[in-house]
């Protein structure tokens, strides 16, 4: 089954996108910010998506996703945003820095797996 | 800044906090109960499925009858599942905004600790304090009521049909 890093500052939110992947027989490897999901990212820890939140200390999501386009291996690789931010400017910058989608909070498990599933199909 | 303005720029940093708190606790209201209803529902599908399976063990030609009795059920239950989780992200969004009135607090009480000390502040500390919350803030209803209860040097611009794109947009999934 496909694996899946979700990055995310609050564990609560962790552990309810955890529960929804898991629920659908993905693998789930978490990170709690940027920063850590990068150092994953460069230690080799092959992934087939990653959902990462915005507002993180350490290294926002956006700073993330422009971090994981740069290295080889993850260029391929869908980024997803999840986040609370709306704002087209905001969506834009994601969009800019090599985002494959953008899913605004509260998430809806079913609508998340829809695209989780286009996604990696 | 003199000792009755500083005091009267606290006065309205505290009652702008006030506010915020007020708005997180409202906001987390509905929710709330939405969450608790999924739950009673939930032990409801729960009783329904120990019900299915004991009516199969007792009269296993009742598979034939109702066999999709237990999948129903099942499918209920997880759509309640899913509905919670939606529900407890609100109250992700509430830790959230909390930390940032708690910050927001911690300065008004460092600057006005500092400024007893002082004999003047520079006047532009708690027009700083006051950015620093509203660019953390989650939502445009936060920032419009931070706006209107400490408006901006500029003046505030208060556009509710934002706050109302912004609701429309909860849960919203955009493909690039």
């Amino acid at each position: 089954m496909p694996r899946i890093l979700a990055v995310d500052d609050s564990p609560s939110m962790r552990q309810m996108v955890g529960v929804t992947l898991k629920s659908a027989g993905y693998e789930v490897l978490e990170a709690c910010d940027g920063q850590e999901a990068l150092d994953l990212a460069k230690a080799q820890a092959a992934v087939d998506l990653v959902i990462t939140d915005v507002n993180m200390p350490n290294m926002d999501g956006i700073t993330l996703v422009r971090e994981l386009r740069a290295l080889p291996h993850y260029r391929g690789v869908p980024l997803l945003v999840l986040t609370t931010e709306a704002s087209a400017e905001k969506k834009m910058e994601g969009k800019a820095a090599g985002a494959t989608g953008w899913v605004v909070k509260p998430f809806s498990p079913d609508r998340l797996l829809a695209t989780i599933a286009r996604i990696v199909a | 800044m003199p000792q009755s303005a500083q005091t009267s720029e606290a006065a309205q940093a505290i009652a702008a906090a006030v506010a915020q708190i007020e708005l997180a606790v409202r906001e987390v209201q509905t929710p709330v109960q939405e969450l608790g209803l999924l739950i009673d529902q939930m032990s409801t599908g729960l009783g329904n499925i120990r019900g299915a399976g004991r009516r199969r063990i007792v009269n296993p030609d009742v598979v034939a009858v109702f066999p999709d009795e237990l999948d129903r059920a099942v499918d209920k239950l997880q759509k309640q599942v899913n509905g919670s989780i939606t529900q407890l992200q609100f109250y992700d969004r509430l830790v959230q905004h909390l930390k940032h009135i708690q910050d927001f607090l911690s300065s008004a009480a460092g600057e006005l600790a500092s400024s007893s000390t002082a004999d003047t502040q520079p006047v532009d500390v708690w027009d700083g304090m006051r950015e620093r919350l509203r660019t953390r803030l989650i939502s445009e209803a936060q920032r419009q009521l931070l706006d209107a209860m400490l408006p901006p040097p500029e003046g505030a611009d208060i556009d509710s049909q934002q706050a109302r794109d912004e609701l429309a947009a909860q849960g919203s999934v955009e493909l690039f």
